[in-house]
């Protein structure tokens, strides 16, 4: 594998630092099954767990290096128009190295609940 | 150092290996929330790549160090020096280690069952009753 060892990248016009781009770049991202039953793919994740309908967590491989790190999540929508899906991050569960996400419904006649949808997540901030 | 970083490692890789979905998956209750559903745990077929391929993942021992180690402080793994290749089943040892809790694998002393390393189509896809799974004793 070569190495480029750079500290500036320039366009022709705009000059910026590498640190500007790997700072800003995603640290892991996973795409589960709905079910939680397996990963479809994903980068810098060792392992799902499927701790319940709608109820995971993710073990990533190069840690972060603290628990002040950004999560995102989506989750689909499953195509109606009276409830909305949602996916959030347990609270309590964000970790260096870790983290549990929920994925549940809610409608105007159903309060929330947890449910199989597919979530997608990635995380960004500074490695270990 | 002439190994790199573990990041960096795990992204060569990527652009490298095949995926492998392991024939594998993790059985196990948490202790300290005995109401709850028996957890699955799952390994990710990147991660299990780098694991069958070797010089990609570092010591076990080292995630285990870095568990005392504090928020924002150098942790060791993504520095150490890679190990070779493991077998699949030496893979699932090592995740077991790496990603569920030592209460569970390690200090657990009770009359339960509350680990099992099982075969994936032992999983049952029916998950109607999935928030009621329990490890069979």
């Amino acid at each position: 594998m070569s190495t480029l060892e750079v500290s500036n990248l320039n366009d022709g016009t705009t000059t910026v630092a590498t640190t500007y781009v790997t700072n800003g770049s995603l640290k892991s991202w996973i795409k589960p099954a709905a079910d939680l039953s397996s990963i479809s793919d994903s980068f810098n994740v060792s392992s799902l767990d499927d701790d319940g309908s709608g109820d995971g967590g993710v073990h990533i491989t190069n840690d972060m290096s603290s628990a002040n790190y950004v999560i995102l999540g989506l989750t689909q929508d499953g195509g109606t128009t009276t409830f909305t899906r949602q996916c959030d991050i347990t609270d309590g569960t964000q970790a260096a190295g870790t983290y549990d996400f929920e994925v549940y419904g809610l409608s105007s006649s159903q309060n929330r609940t947890n449910t199989d949808s597919q979530a997608f997540l990635a995380t960004v901030g500074d490695l270990a | 150092m002439t190994h790199g970083h573990l990041w960096d490692r795990l992204a060569e890789a990527k652009t490298r290996l095949d995926p492998v979905q392991s024939k594998y998956r993790v059985l196990f209750e948490d202790p300290s929330t005995p109401d709850e559903p028996a957890k699955v745990l799952v390994p990710d077929p990147n991660w299990m790549a780098a694991a069958l391929e070797g010089d990609i993942l570092p010591p076990i021992e080292t995630y285990q160090r870095d568990r005392g180690v504090p928020d924002g402080q150098p942790k060791e793994h993504p520095y150490a020096e890679p190990i070779g290749a493991m077998t699949e089943e030496e893979a699932i040892e090592y995740l077991v280690q790496k990603d569920i809790d030592p209460s569970v694998w390690r200090d657990y002393k009770g009359n339960r069952t509350i680990l099992k390393i099982v075969p994936v189509e032992m999983i049952p896809s029916d998950r109607s009753f999935r928030n009621a799974w329990r490890i069979m004793q």
